[in-house]
């Protein structure tokens, strides 16, 4: 905290995944980069009093293959597993996806869902906020001040949750998302009750869709016309206008489908 | 055939593969030059502009940097895609322009100690450029043409055919027309493009470039240096990759003068960025092809307008719209054809040779026609081909070479059985409507050099068998990746008998090894090939002559010894003594101009899964059938295969460089130049044809182009069969097939 005080013109670098692509060639003799990789408060993933707890620094790869994120947050381990390639996995962190606000990034969208909060520490102390209010108000910014940095993730458990994340690519692996989506529902007596729907990439990182939320609440037999529907509607509001409107209100019906498929067969198989 | 070969049709490892996978395949840029300044590319930011001001006073306050602007560059023009002097294409590029005509032309050239001094001073370099408006779409170019070149050339225009076209289509039942596009496609060859130059004792500039055709390079720099061919030295460096992006010079004429000029070795590097927007392109097309058919299905005349973009500057467009013309003629029998073209620029990156060389656009354009048209007429696509396929033996009726032993037929009546086409003929959609599986398939012809073409064809090279019996075949080849020179030594290998590690095969020097017209034109297997095996019969002839005199006894070489007087000796022990007693070197030059250039022929079979709603379509099986006469090494042509079936698929579905009207690039990087990657390939299977086409050496012919002409058609109509669309706009994107699949 002392050094982020004290550096006038600094930038926090966790996994540099997409922060060395950005600024290579670009970083001017003025400008201090904190490697944030030595920090070891940063890392650890734990679970106790009824919240997964994530450090910022963990990478995708950890995160995919943490029994507990499988068990408690498997949407996140969906998202963490097919973001970029496999040695982007190997560095890329989990706070650097949400610091970094691409639009069009994985995990935001899934810890929105998750009902995760951010730990975010800065000279003036700690604080704790939301996803949604942890990025910016315009698309690819974060709400982040330039002293603050983000510690932790902290995800509700809760038995009998549910969750799934799929996304829509150019292609099937290492591929940025067109679309992406995450849910997190409680699968009761055949039905998803209490869904959190949270959209990637129309506009901004994590996007609520109310409409899906109580699409899915519906019995089966109505269900997939209904979130389709209210998914298309979603997908015309957020982007109004915009070239790519009509494939993505086709695609993030398909997407509906995709990530509804995954979450009955989490709710039969009783995983979460 | 079984001829119990020891080393042809085997699978025999790339010399290089150790090296290149263990890292010690170095390519230019990972090596360090002494004294030597490091360039780096002012490219224009705009697609149509004038250099009003440059200055580059702060980037040369910085310690050894040097600026060379286009003020400086001599104004000579050439044309990057000519191979030879007398090729006479149209010339309309310079070293460095103050009239940028793309996004990524060549404004200057920034120079330091490192490439990063370089690229730090390159930022310190102030361009002022007065805009002007853009040219971008294909149909109005032509008539937009002045905005962009002063030379008055609205269009190269081109036209070739045969029969009487208007009788055909007079008397046709039927007359089915279509028009497509297929895209602007960059190579995405691993190793982005450098050259390194080196000023010489005796005014002699040293070039070496991975370049496919050094002799090419030499005549391009020749053009705008005032030196002789013979004080242009290019050496072919170690290479990854080109697929044509290579074949044709792209900074290699710049960097020979910054080394003339500033008297110190100069490497010239560029990222990605850079070659994606500085370097060529595969030309976009725009087709429309008319078929005029009898009542039978037979096909009467075909009638081609062909729009090709060839981006900012002519290169090598004109060659590459009058190759696709001359492939037209050469798959299908027709009494009458006219092929008429234009080739136009745009203020687009400009395009150049891409693997196939408007094969893979041509054979697009008419292999969907095909399709579509059997679709509209209600014929069995296969039954339709079958009937108008070209036969052994044909003769081209456009006048190019004979066709060969064409094994087209076969190809495509082997495919379709091995593939299941009759059982996967019919699309099968999944319950909920969603999925539509499909097949498609498209047959192509490419050809095996130049001869009966207006360029020239001509090889040399000259074989030394040492007096350990091991051997050096000095070739002007280039090896591509592809495994030319491990190829060349099983041929060598084969004739002789001397074993593969003790042959040793070099590659283009423009210095010293004989000339070559380049490793192009899918000529290298059939032409260079057949000239390895003469290089090596001539040897294999000459050491038994000599031996003959020095054993005063018949010599005959055989598994890879002389047999003498029903003696054993070993090559080595002959030749040292052959070299001291009959004081002769067991070295032979050959030289060889191919009297022949038959079709190689392919038919490519996928299955792909569409998924309606988000417009994704996975290749799920793929078949590569070829007539390529003879495997000369099994394991290269599967990865020919592999690759070329990889760029097909991109070409079909994913892989663009579009424009904007301005000008501006929406594709400057892979992040958004998508290819098929591993995960997304099917399992592609190949059915090899074998059956020695005359010429080529034990019965070869190309392979490592024609691999791409058919594959982006076929999953096209595999496409068009499942959704029965007529989408003819590639490529075949998700916004596209959704948006074609709800209607």
């Amino acid at each position: 905290m002392k050094t982020l005080s004290a550096a006038p013109k600094h930038a926090l670098v966790a996994g540099g995944t997409d922060w060395v692509v950005k600024n290579h060639g670009q970083v001017g003799a003025d400008l201090v980069i904190i490697d944030l990789a030595p920090v070891r408060e940063l890392y650890g993933i734990s679970i106790g009093g009824g919240t997964l707890r994530i450090g910022a620094m963990e990478t995708m790869t950890a995160i995919n293959s943490d029994e507990n994120v499988k068990k408690y947050a498997a949407a996140l381990c969906d998202a963490a597993s097919v973001m970029g390639s496999l040695q982007i996995r190997n560095r890329a962190t989990l706070g650097g996806n949400l610091a970094n606000a691409s639009a069009a990034a994985d995990t935001p969208s899934t810890l929105a869902a998750l009902g995760a909060h951010v730990k975010i520490l800065s000279p003036r102390g700690e604080r704790i906020i939301t996803i949604e209010e942890a990025l910016g108000a315009k698309p690819n910014t974060s709400a982040l001040a330039a002293d603050e940095v983000i510690a932790a993730f902290e995800i509700p458990v809760a038995e009998k949750r549910v969750s799934a994340f799929k996304k829509i690519g150019s292609r099937s692996e290492v591929s940025i998302a067109r679309l992406n989506m995450a849910v997190s529902a409680r699968s009761e007596g055949g039905l998803f009750c209490g869904a959190r729907v949270y959209v990637g990439t129309l506009g901004s990182a994590a996007r609520r869709c109310a409409a899906a939320e109580g699409a899915l609440g519906l019995p089966a037999a109505e269900r997939s016309a209904a979130l389709r529907e209210a998914l298309a509607e979603f997908a015309e509001k957020s982007i109004p206008g915009r070239s790519t409107l009509p494939y993505k209100r086709s695609a993030i019906q398909a997407l509906g489908l995709d990530v509804l498929a995954l979450l009955a067969a989490r709710a039969a198989g009783g995983t979460n | 055939m079984d001829h119990n070969y020891k080393y042809i049709g085997k699978r025999i490892p790339k010399f290089d593969a150790r090296d290149k996978v263990t890292g010690r395949y170095l390519c230019l840029a990972d090596e360090k030059y002494f004294d030597c300044l490091y360039g780096v590319l002012l490219l224009s930011p705009y697609a149509n502009a004038k250099v009003v001001s440059i200055d580059a006073s702060a980037a040369l306050a910085l310690p050894g940097v040097k600026v060379l602007t286009y003020k400086d560059a001599p104004d000579a023009k050439y044309n990057s895609g000519e191979w030879y002097p007398g090729q006479n294409d149209f010339r309309d590029e310079t070293l460095l322009t103050g009239h940028a005509r793309y996004v990524g032309d060549r404004i200057a050239l920034v120079l330091a100690a490192s490439e990063a001094e370089a690229r730090e001073a390159l930022k310190l370099v102030k361009v002022e450029y007065e805009q002007m408006p853009a040219v971008v779409d294909l149909k109005t170019a032509a008539d937009n043409a002045a905005l962009l070149h002063e030379d008055g050339m609205k269009a190269f225009p081109g036209k070739l055919g045969f029969g009487d076209i208007d009788a055909a289509f007079a008397k046709a039942a039927y007359i089915e027309t279509d028009t497509i596009y297929t895209p602007k496609v960059h190579h995405a060859a691993i190793e982005t493009h450098c050259v390194l130059a080196l000023p010489k004792p005796g005014g002699v500039i040293e070039i070496h470039t991975p370049s496919q055709v050094v002799f090419g390079v030499q005549h391009a720099a020749a053009l705008v240096l005032p030196l002789p061919l013979s004080k242009i030295h290019v050496v072919k460096a170690n290479m990854g990759g080109t697929f044509g992006g290579k074949q044709e010079s792209c900074f290699e004429p710049l960097c020979a003068w910054a080394a003339w000029k500033l008297r110190r070795p100069v490497f010239i590097n560029t990222n990605r960025e850079e070659t994606i927007l500085g370097t060529k392109t595969r030309a976009a097309v725009l087709g429309t092809v008319a078929t005029a058919l009898d009542e039978n299905g037979f096909i009467l005349g075909r009638r081609f307008d062909i729009t090709l973009d060839a981006g900012a500057y002519l290169t090598g467009g004109k060659k590459v719209m009058m190759a696709m013309g001359k492939k037209a003629s050469r798959l299908y029998r027709m009494a009458a054809m006219l092929y008429e073209g234009r080739t136009v620029r745009t203020s687009t990156t400009p395009c150049g040779a891409c693997r196939g060389y408007g094969s893979p656009q041509i054979h697009t354009i008419t292999e969907v026609h095909t399709d579509l048209l059997c679709r509209r007429r209600d014929w069995d696509p296969v039954e339709f081909r079958l009937k108008n396929l070209m036969r052994e033996f044909d003769d081209d009726p456009a006048g190019a070479s004979n066709i060969g032993k064409a094994r087209v037929v076969e190809c495509l009546e082997r495919g379709a059985a091995a593939f299941g086409w009759n059982e996967r003929k019919t699309p099968v959609t999944s319950s909920d409507g969603r999925f539509v599986t499909a097949a498609g398939f498209a047959c192509c012809t490419h050809g095996n050099g130049y001869y009966k073409t207006i360029y020239h064809d001509y090889t040399q090279m000259s074989l030394r068998i040492l007096e350990d019996g091991s051997a050096i075949l000095r070739t002007p080849l280039h090896e591509l990746g592809s495994g030319t020179t491990t190829e060349m030594a099983q041929i060598v290998a084969e004739v002789t008998g001397i074993e593969m590690d003790k042959i040793t095969v070099t590659e283009g020097d423009t210095f010293t090894s004989g000339y070559d017209t380049g490793c192009q034109a899918s000529r290298v297997i059939y032409v260079c090939g057949e000239c390895a095996r003469l290089a090596a019969e001539a040897a294999a002839r000459k050491l038994c002559e000599e031996a003959s005199k020095l054993y005063d006894a018949d010599a005959v070489l055989a598994d890879g010894r002389l047999h003498v007087n029903g003696k054993e000796i070993e090559i080595g022990e002959a030749v040292t003594q052959i070299m001291l007693q009959n004081r002769v070197s067991i070295d032979v030059g050959v030289a060889y101009a191919p009297e022949k250039n038959p079709a190689s022929f392919a038919v490519h079979f996928a299955e792909v899964r569409i998924d309606k709603l988000t417009g994704l379509v996975k290749v799920v099986k793929y078949l590569a059938v070829h007539d390529l006469g003879q495997a000369i090494n099994r394991s290269f042509v599967e990865g020919q295969i592999y690759g070329g079936v990889q760029m097909g698929i991109g070409m079909a579905l994913l892989e663009d460089l579009p424009y904007d009207k301005d000008g501006r690039p929406a594709v400057r990087n892979f992040d958004k130049y998508h290819m098929i990657n591993a995960p997304d390939m099917p399992e592609v299977e190949t059915l090899l044809i074998e059956d020695e086409e005359p010429g080529g050496p034990f019965g070869a012919k190309s392979v490592g182009e024609i691999v791409t002409v058919p594959v982006a058609a076929a999953v096209v109509n595999a496409v068009n069969r499942g959704l029965g669309t007529s989408l003819t706009q590639l490529p075949l994107t998700p916004a596209r097939i959704a948006a074609a699949a709800q209607e």
